[in-house]
């Protein structure tokens, strides 16, 4: 009858176990079995002893005894089997959930007698647990989920830096170079930013394109969806093959079938054959819609050039190479190279950045922080509750007292406060579900960058289940503290106290006080982190960087090559564009710059060459912000020229190459010199064989960090280097985006080919560079207003707890003679004196923590005196008004009706 | 009859996991076993044996299944594990010990 399964499962379970595990296997399917089908325990223990009766009467017979008085003997010889039974069902977990299920519901009736209590209990346990479940959602996404490719911690990314110039591009030797490390399994090369018009089907749409050799999927381990790639021979010899996403498969071909050799026209070029499109979730770098073949150029001299830098590796470790021997290797083929090609790769370095980072180096100290931040007001909100718990434990006491007289056990009695916390934070995590929705939900409104599919701010399982279990530990810390009490307590000390009438107990004051202090130690933290964050967003607002965001309107148009081949049909439309823009209502200046500081694309930095200049200093050349700027530049952007002059109508491009370089450009380059007629080379860019004069100095600019140093910035004029995909300034009298309409109606009337893109106002891009500080302080001082409420809602309940005890003492006071007046006064002494021994604590934690988040602070010190001072102070004011109401109603205590109370 | 001796606590589980060892039973039988085997010396109650049974059960140490007895009904029949097994040899040299201890302590005075 089933034996041998029985026998083979628990050889099984032995063998798969161990003894220990088979031990605990077979315990616990007594319990499971209790759990699952109760009633057929139930009627198996009864079966059990009725078989043990019916044995002992038929033995009684076999003695000789009648059937009756058999039945009496073996009755009486039995014994009380309810007491047996009943010792066998507590050795099963039934019992444990049939009594948590009676503790629930008692404790649910309980709640609902007292519903201003529960309903503030379970509030502030939901936005307790909500803003922790929200923030979480973007640990979760932002920090800790995997980005889609095969092996993502093998991934890494290699870029170059020289002087503090960080994040430039390699020459294609150098992939070859890092190919040949044996710690690379394989490596592609690839752009960022490059922008193609697609005309010829469908309305005119800039497309997102990437350049990269022909194994970069290979690399990320993703195949393509429809297709394959373009064949390798593509990657040196110029060529037109193209993968597309599947987005672009979508909306551009309506998911043609046979789009695997189609021929399509980008930037006026036609020639260009779609050989795959990729899965759908694929997203790299970032959004492109296009992957293009990386030999762009016809000159196969070019593919063998050190001095051209244009493009980022990404490779794959071998299997088992860490980080750390991956830098190694990488650092010694740097200084190799620096050897055998002092002309090219002096002062050069390889920067290593796990994939990962790429993505999320930038956010992930804020994310933490806030992390930590929304944890303390956990912490805060627990320590409320578990307050307000304490005040009802302690009105139970005579409550409590009774039950235990009467024969509950302690453990029943911890048990019965446990589940009133269970029950409040299980409300609390409803209403805390409901505030993560929403708090992603303005989250993600929040970013204002584009994520990759796979970083969406989302509720999802982890979510979830990070949700539930911090639940489960708000009930069990906030439970605890009650049922601690209970523990510790004797059983009729509380009768006796009751009976006595007098105000609660020393002990529990102090444990109650303890929570006060607790809680505006944390408030004051969190003010004080508020206070330091946002004075860092708003110094960072007055930076003076360089140039005048006021009202100005700035877009990209990207041109496209074939059609604009020569600078004249560049400058052509520029003119045409720049002089209709001139016409608009309301704008005074226009200009342009392909590489606008702050603006959303900046170019890769680029090396240079200095005129007479020795091969020594040549190691130091930093790499540069290359501009190619539109008429009037410097003036319209408000960029001082600080020695000789900016361009003019006499910089053609017939006329001598000229060049504006930044301040800080030319105190490194020719520290002590006149650098008006120096002269200079610039790779990888425009003309790189020419040499450019310097005409003037500018004063420096922070190009892409408000909170960085100035760039090196050059400067050359549209009009001698030629610009593809210039942003252009439009400064206007008003809101700039009243004209944005007209403006980028402009271009679609100049060039029906031509689209814009990234059309914002210029304050807001700038504003957009530091959005995960603002967005930290943001989310930073909501903490902290709701710490701050939150303390003083424990203060207040404590105090207002205090003169309801003492109702009879005050009563007595004031019918002595007692000025209403000194009463106030000591019950606000009484709350105020945890307040002050809660921001002295919490003073001591920032001054104590204050280094943690100095990483993220600008010109703000982390024992900023302004912060010191000023938490405390709205602290202490907030604990002044949250005592004073108490204080107040104390003194209309009429004493008759006060001694009558008790 | 002599008065039936007090089980020292912990040895009653003893008894049982030696009982059992032998082949599965059911708790009427074990009582009647460690009876018979003790010359009537020890005799268990069902208000000691069945809360002891159930308790080397939930420790893991026991096992039961449902099985038809020698009077053809059905009947809870109780064998050990492995662990059991294990915990028989244990318990069994700890008896010894301590009984041995007993005993010399019993015999010198």
């Amino acid at each position: 009858m089933g034996a041998p399964v029985r026998c083979d499962l628990q050889h099984r379970a032995h063998y798969l176990m161990g003894k220990t595990m088979s031990r605990w296997f077979y315990g616990m399917r007594v319990v499971l079995r209790s759990l699952v089908r109760p009633r057929r325990e139930e009627d198996e223990l009864d079966e059990e002893f009725q078989y043990h009766l019916d044995r002992m009467i038929d033995a009684g017979i076999e003695a000789g005894l009648t059937p009756e008085e058999a039945r009496r003997a073996a009755r009486r010889a039995m014994g009380p089997v309810d007491k047996s039974k009943e010792e066998c069902r507590d050795l099963r977990a039934t019992r444990i959930i049939r009594d948590l299920a009676a503790d629930l519901r008692y404790a649910g009736r309980g709640l609902r007698r007292n519903p201003g209590f529960s309903v503030l209990a379970v509030l502030t346990l939901g936005l307790g647990i909500g803003a922790n479940a929200a923030i979480f959602s973007a640990v979760n996404s932002l920090l800790l989920r995997d980005p889609p490719f095969k092996e993502p911690h093998r991934l890494v990314r290699v870029t170059s830096v020289r002087g503090d110039a960080d994040g430039g591009a390699l020459a294609v030797p150098e992939l070859d170079d890092l190919l040949a490390l044996p710690v690379i399994e394989d490596a592609a090369m690839y752009t960022d930013q490059g922008m193609y018009n697609a005309s010829g089907f469908g309305t005119p749409e800039e497309l997102q394109a990437t350049v990269t050799t022909h194994n970069l999927f290979r690399v990320l381990g993703v195949e393509p969806f429809v297709g394959s790639t373009f064949p390798a021979s593509f990657d040196r010899t110029r060529s037109f093959g193209l993968v597309i996403s599947h987005g672009l498969w979508v909306r551009k071909f309506g998911r043609d079938p046979n789009i695997v050799g189609r021929s399509i026209t980008l930037d006026g070029a036609s020639g260009y054959t779609i050989y795959g499109v990729m899965p759908p979730a694929f997203n790299f770098p970032s959004h492109s819609d296009l992957f293009r073949s990386a030999g762009i150029t016809p000159d196969p001299q070019s593919y063998r050039r050190r001095d051209v830098r244009e493009r980022y590796v990404l490779a794959r470790l071998a299997p088992g190479v860490g980080l750390g021997g991956a830098r190694d290797a990488i650092d010694d083929l740097a200084r190799r190279l620096e050897r055998e090609f002092p002309a090219t790769n002096a002062g050069l370095g390889f920067r290593v950045t796990p994939l990962r980072e790429m993505y999320s180096g930038q956010v992930r100290p804020y994310v933490l922080l806030l992390f930590g931040a929304v944890a303390l007001v956990l912490t805060v909100a627990c320590a409320n509750v578990a307050n307000l718990l304490l005040s009802r434990a302690i009105a139970r006491d005579r409550e409590m007292a009774v039950r235990t007289a009467l024969g509950a056990g302690r453990w029943r009695v911890i048990r019965a406060f446990l589940a009133e916390s269970i029950v409040l934070a299980l409300g609390g995590a409803v209403v805390g579900a409901v505030l993560a929705l929403a708090g992603v939900r303005v989250l993600t409104r929040l970013v204002p960058v584009q994520l990759p599919p796979w970083m969406q701010i989302e509720v999802d399982v982890p979510v979830a289940a990070f949700l539930m279990s911090v639940a489960v530990l708000t009930a069990l810390v906030t439970g605890l503290v009650p049922a601690v009490r209970i523990a510790s307590q004797q059983p009729y000390a509380a009768l006796k106290e009751g009976t006595r009438g007098s105000s609660e107990g020393v002990q529990h004051q102090l444990l109650r006080t303890l929570l006060v202090v607790g809680e505006v130690a944390l408030a004051v933290v969190l003010v004080a982190g508020a206070s330091l964050m946002l004075q860092s967003v708003w110094r960072l607002t007055l930076v003076d960087r360089g140039f005048d965001t006021a009202d100005t309107l700035t877009f990209r148009v990207e041109l496209g090559w074939a059609a604009y081949d020569t600078f004249e049909k560049e400058r052509a439309f520029h003119d045409r564009v720049v002089s209709r823009f001139r016409e608009l209502p309301g704008v005074t200046a226009v200009t342009f710059d392909d590489n606008l500081p702050m603006g959303g694309t900046p170019r890769a930095p680029v090396a240079i060459r200095v005129a007479r200049q020795g091969p020594d200093d040549e190691v130091r050349n930093p790499y540069v912000n290359h501009h190619s700027v539109g008429p009037d530049y410097f003036e319209v952007m408000d960029i001082a020229i600080r020695r000789g002059r900016a361009f003019d109508e006499r910089d053609r491009f017939d006329t001598l190459p000229a060049a504006v370089v930044g301040q800080r450009l030319a105190d490194r380059l020719w520290p002590g010199q006149d650098p008006i007629g120096q002269r200079l080379q610039l790779e990888s860019t425009g003309r790189p064989d020419v040499w450019w004069t310097v005409i003037g100095v500018s004063a420096p600019v922070l190009h892409h960090e408000l909170d960085g140093d100035p760039g090196f910035d050059l400067y050359r004029a549209q009009a001698q280097v030629g610009t593809r995909g210039p942003y252009y300034v439009i400064r206007t009298r008003g809101d700039p985006m009243v004209i944005a309409r007209a403006a980028t109606a402009i271009v679609g009337e100049t060039d029906p080919n031509q689209s814009f893109l990234d059309v914002q106002t210029y304050d807001r891009r700038v504003a957009n560079r530091i959005w995960q500080r603002r967005l930290a302080g943001a989310l930073f001082g909501s903490f902290a207003v709701l710490a701050l409420v939150l303390a003083a809602v424990g203060l207040y309940g404590v105090l207002s707890y205090i003169v309801s005890q003492q109702t009879r003492d005050i009563g007595v006071r004031l019918a002595l003679g007692a000025t209403s007046d000194g009463i106030v006064r000591e019950i606000l002494a009484r709350g105020l004196r945890p307040a002050i021994a809660g921001v002295a604590v919490g003073l001591g934690l920032v001054v104590a923590c204050g280094r943690l988040i100095a990483g993220m602070l600008y010109e703000v010190s982390p024992v900023d005196p302004m912060t010191l001072v000023l938490a405390p102070t709205f602290l202490l004011a907030t604990a002044a008004l949250a005592c004073y109401v108490p204080a107040r109603r104390a003194t209309r205590v009429d004493p008759i009706v006060a001694l009558r109370t008790e | 009859m002599t008065k039936p001796v007090d089980l020292v606590q912990g040895t009653l589980d003893l008894l049982i996991l030696k009982t059992i060892a032998l082949e599965p039973m059911h708790g009427w039988a074990i009582a009647q076993r460690i009876r018979q085997m003790s010359d009537d010396v020890l005799q268990v109650g069902q208000s000691a044996l069945y809360p002891a049974l159930h308790k080397l059960e939930r420790q893991g140490w026991v096992t039961s299944e449902w099985r038809t007895s020698e009077t053809n009904r059905r009947a809870r029949y109780y064998s050990l594990t492995e662990a059991g097994r294990d915990a028989v040899v244990d318990e069994a040299a700890r008896w010894e010990r301590l009984s041995a201890a007993i005993s010399s302590i019993v015999r010198t005075t």
